[in-house]
């Protein structure tokens, strides 16, 4: 740790740098206060780029401790379980439970997910069904995810109650991009068909007629067949290297215009847990 | 800071209102189709259904029904629920629809029919609409019965397919089909008929009496279905070709039980081309040849080339034109090309006199042309072997002035005349005054006709060379073999018909022609006994122009012929039982011509040209193109029905039209059926 600290000092002080305060006198050059101009000194130019010690040690302190309780960086490959209440904002019930795999890297933790995701009617949607109206909802499916987790803050922190171990804390940005395989979409789909559909936005004629016999009654079937996601969450980290990952996501309807979904702004909530060898 | 601070209140503003709940969506439901009637004859309600909804329909969904009679009232219903008189079959109609038929027993006369969705069955909302509800009385069963059955042939009219056809008051028969029913049907006990009346108003003959049994009969079994169409396995008898009907038993079920009736299969219209083939042989003419030009001096050594080239003389010896303007040089000429035919005509083929004229005299054409007069109109309607005509190349743009020799001369090059209708040589030999010529600065470009005049030979190769002016390869001339029975009509201008060998259609007064008119005049023309009659003449003569036709028609009809598209109403109105065939032609000869043309080009540069060039192998036809083939095929053009001509048959898409019969549907209108055959399916085309 402390053979890192000059490194990083060299490192973050342009970063530091631009996040300064105008008002900070410790870094401020010394100014003639009966003159017009401040006084300049021979090393004027690297005046601009110093920092006290004690901020830079702060300010990398998250980082350069990790290998005091587990070092995610140097691990192989996560695994894990993850769960998921989906909210799409329309009456259906939705839960999703899966696997991820992570594979970390310096400044990035990817992830691949694959999880089945189980919707079903509730009261209000069973009331919907006896009316002349639908409501736009996606029936039951595969859910695949590529995930990039950017860490934005990590640290050691003390846990309550006092007798578990000091933790490892990740707190991440997630971007990812969700694509969606409905089991019963492709029936009757010859090969050529059912390749060029894996590509388009939107679900063929046909797969969302093969839908129309396994959605919910009072569903209209959203075309949506893939579309970008991003979140927040954090990543816990013990010891051993056990670590529990609550996040939430969002949608980001870009791909809308194209994928002509009526589901723009969902949300979900995950906990993923698992082990990272 | 506040800047940030406005543009997250935008982006919340637009993103806001999208951040709500999912908003409902309408399913549009709505009937397509929603028809019943109900027949009194069957006690029977028939019910159609089809419903369409943008956000599909899903299981849940149910139609549903009520009605009320005097003795009961039934509130609404899902269909399923209820017993079916017939069979119903479920019917996909797609994801966003939903759609079927039903058939219940109702004995008395309904009323306040009604049919609805339920969105749901557990629900109370449904969608009512406004239904199509008919009452069909009792009465005779080929108006008032749902169903009727009637049969058609294959065909060669020795095999039987029944048929049943739905008819409801607003449902047609194959929609009928394709919401799910069937009916099932069988029929027994086939006999023939010869005399049975009535179609008029019964078109399909359903409920006809059929005759008893006769002896011996047709010993067929009976044949059921459930579908639309089924063959009898076996063909008819041989006894029973003469019969234009065969009649049997039809049963179909119904409310009640079951219902028989007679049910009548007419047999098509026996139908055959009425002359297939009609023969021309025809024969290469043995070209006469003859070089025309001054002996004392030259006028062009390569034009004379040229002309020797294009029909191929090769070293035919100069007949000396210098004493053209000699009083006796007319006769010399005459006998000079009498000679040569008689000299040739022992061979057997017909002649064609090909003349270069090489002359820069204005005079020597018209000699020429006075010779050819002499001889050539008399030789026009001689059998083989003949003088069949002449092919002049001139030195200039001329053509011919006289008008004996239009019909038997080829006299190129020529100019398309501004004021008459150009005849066979202008046609044939017409070009350009002067020669396609383009100049793009040093670079030009240009072609020469085939055969041209003088003044463009030389003018085209001073630039281009003798080598890019083309040549001819080939040079044949087809004549048509003229027997001695030939009869040969001449229509002065417009040409000749021609009855070659005797070619004639005999029919009996009953039966009927159809002509297949196409976009191209056809050559061919008939004439009959009656047409002979000079009193008919003067009718003809009369009418013809008034009736707005053709003048080569009224002219053809001066002379007693009419074109062979007249002969079904003709047959139609005097049931003539003679009918000669005859061939119009313009020209007693096809001249082809095989050549190589070259599209030119020259660059000029310092008083320099550098000719050069492509050269296309191109084929040209000069005279008549009648001739361009030894047989004419009138198999489709002309059918004739000799039995059961007033019969209705099919068209070309297999469609069974009952109330067209042939002799009066197909007279102008060509004849290609498509008739049924065993493997069809049990569902034929309909409407």
């Amino acid at each position: 740790m402390i053979r890192s600290l000059p490194l990083l000092a060299l490192l973050l002080g342009p970063v530091a740098l631009a996040q300064e305060a105008p008002g900070d006198d410790a870094a401020s050059p010394p100014v003639d206060e009966g003159a017009d101009e401040p006084v300049r000194t021979p090393d004027d130019g690297l005046q601009r780029h110093r920092e006290p010690f004690q901020l830079l040690a702060d300010r990398a302190i998250g980082t350069t401790s990790t290998p005091v309780e587990f070092n995610w960086r140097t691990s192989t490959v996560h695994l894990g379980g993850t769960g998921t209440l989906q909210a799409e904002l329309n009456n259906f019930n939705t839960l999703r439970g899966g696997g991820i795999v992570r594979v970390p890297s310096t400044s990035i933790l990817w992830e691949f997910g694959l999880s089945w995701s189980q919707v079903w009617d509730t009261p209000s949607s069973r009331q919907l069904a006896f009316t002349p109206y639908r409501q736009p909802g996606r029936p039951s499916r595969i859910e695949l995810d590529v995930t990039a987790a950017v860490p934005l803050a990590e640290g050691i922190v003390t846990t309550a109650p006092r007798w578990l171990p000091a933790m490892q804390l990740v707190f991440n940005g997630y971007l990812g991009l969700r694509y969606r395989l409905y089991p019963t979409g492709f029936a009757g789909l010859k090969t050529g068909q059912a390749v060029g559909a894996l590509l388009s936005p939107t679900l063929r004629t046909e797969e969302l007629d093969n839908l129309e016999k396994v959605r919910p009654d009072a569903m209209q079937v959203d075309p949506e067949r893939y579309g970008l996601i991003f979140g927040l969450g954090n990543d816990v980290y013990l010891r051993p290297g056990l670590f529990v990952s609550p996040r939430a996501f969002f949608s980001l309807p870009v791909f809308a215009p194209a994928s002509q979904t009526d589901l723009l702004w969902w949300g979900e909530a995950t906990v993923a847990v698992g082990v990272a060898l | 800071m506040r800047r940030r601070a406005a543009g997250l209140l935008c982006l919340l503003a637009a993103v806001g209102p999208s951040c709500g709940k999912v908003p409902l969506v309408a399913v549009n439901a709505q009937f397509l189709v929603a028809d019943a009637a109900w027949f009194a004859e069957e006690h029977t309600l028939f019910l159609f259904h089809q419903v369409e909804a943008e956000q599909g329909l899903g299981d849940p969904s149910v139609i549903e029904i009520t009605y009320t009679t005097d003795s009961e009232r039934v509130d609404w219903t899902p269909l399923s629920d209820l017993t079916m008189v017939h069979t119903h079959l479920p019917i996909d109609c797609g994801t966003h629809s939903l759609c079927g038929s039903a058939s219940i027993e109702v004995p008395e006369e309904p009323r306040d029919v009604g049919i609805r969705l339920r969105y749901h069955r557990d629900g109370e909302l449904a969608l009512e609409p406004q239904i199509a509800f008919n009452v069909v009385g009792p009465g005779p069963p080929h108006t008032r019965r749902s169903l009727l059955v009637y049969g058609v042939f294959n065909e060669t009219n020795d095999q039987i397919q029944w048929r049943a056809r739905h008819q409801f008051p607003t449902v047609r028969n194959e929609q009928a089909s394709e919401l799910g029913l069937r009916r099932d049907v069988w029929v027994a006990d086939p006999v023939v008929a010869d005399n049975l009346t009535g179609f008029g108003t019964n078109p399909y003959g359903y409920g006809f009496d059929c005759p008893l049994p006769q002896v011996p009969g047709l010993e067929q079994s009976e044949v059921s279905t459930d579908a639309r169409a089924v063959f009898h396995p076996d063909p008819l008898p041989a006894h029973a070709g003469p019969s234009p009907y065969v009649c049997g038993q039809a049963t179909v079920t119904d409310a009640i039980g079951t219902f028989t009736t007679g049910a009548v299969a007419q047999k098509n219209p026996e139908v055959r081309p009425a002359f297939p083939l009609l023969r021309s042989t025809l024969r290469d003419a043995t070209p006469l040849p003859f070089f025309l030009g001054p002996c004392d001096r030259v006028i062009s050594e390569e034009h004379e080339a040229m002309q020797r080239q294009r029909l191929q003389l090769g070293d035919t010896p100069t007949t000396c034109t210098d004493r053209w303007d000699s009083p006796t040089f007319v006769d010399e000429l005459t006998v000079l090309f009498r000679d040569a035919a008689e000299a040739a005509r022992p061979a057997g083929n017909d002649m064609v006199l090909t003349i270069a004229l090489h002359q820069d005299e204005a005079g020597v054409a018209d000699v020429v042309e006075q010779a050819l007069a002499r001889l050539l109109p008399n030789e026009r309607h001689r059998s083989s072997p003949r003088l069949a005509g002449a092919f002049v190349l001139d030195s200039t743009i001329r053509g011919l002035s006289r008008e004996a020799l239009e019909p038997v001369t080829l006299w190129c090059p020529s100019t398309l005349p501004i004021d008459d209708l150009p005849d066979v040589s202008s046609r044939s030999c017409a070009i350009l005054p002067d020669n396609f010529d383009l100049q793009l600065g040093p670079l030009s470009v240009a072609t020469l006709p085939i055969l041209p005049s003088r003044d463009q030979y030389l003018d085209y190769i001073d630039t281009y060379s003798v080598n890019r002016a083309g040549e001819v390869n080939d040079l044949a001339y087809r004549t048509p073999e003229f027997p001695t029975t030939a009869d040969h009509v001449d229509l002065g201008e417009f040409g000749v018909v021609t009855f070659l060998n005797g070619e004639q259609i005999n029919a009996t007064p009953n039966d009927a022609f159809s002509y297949c008119e196409g976009d191209a005049l056809q050559p061919f023309v008939f004439r009959t006994d009656l047409l002979q009659d000079p009193r008919v003449l003067d009718i003809l003569g009369e009418d013809c122009t008034d009736a707005g036709l053709p003048p080569e028609v009224c002219g053809a009809a001066a002379f007693g012929l009419l074109p062979l598209e007249f002969l079904p109403d003709w047959h139609d109105a005097f049931g003539e039982t003679t009918y000669e065939l005859g061939v119009f032609w313009e020209f007693p000869f096809l001249l082809q011509m095989e050549y190589q043309v070259a599209q030119a080009g020259a660059l000029t540069a310092f008083g320099f040209s550098v000719p050069f060039g492509v050269n296309e192998t191109a084929e040209a036809f000069y005279g008549a193109e009648t001739w361009s083939a030894d047989s004419f095929d009138l198999s489709e053009l002309l059918t004739q029905c000799d039995r059961f001509c007033d019969h209705p048959t099919f068209d070309g898409a297999g469609v069974y039209h009952v109330t067209d019969p042939f002799d009066v549907t197909y007279r102008r209108t060509c004849y290609l059926p498509d008739y049924p055959q065993p493997g069809d399916g049990g569902f034929p085309l309909d409407p």
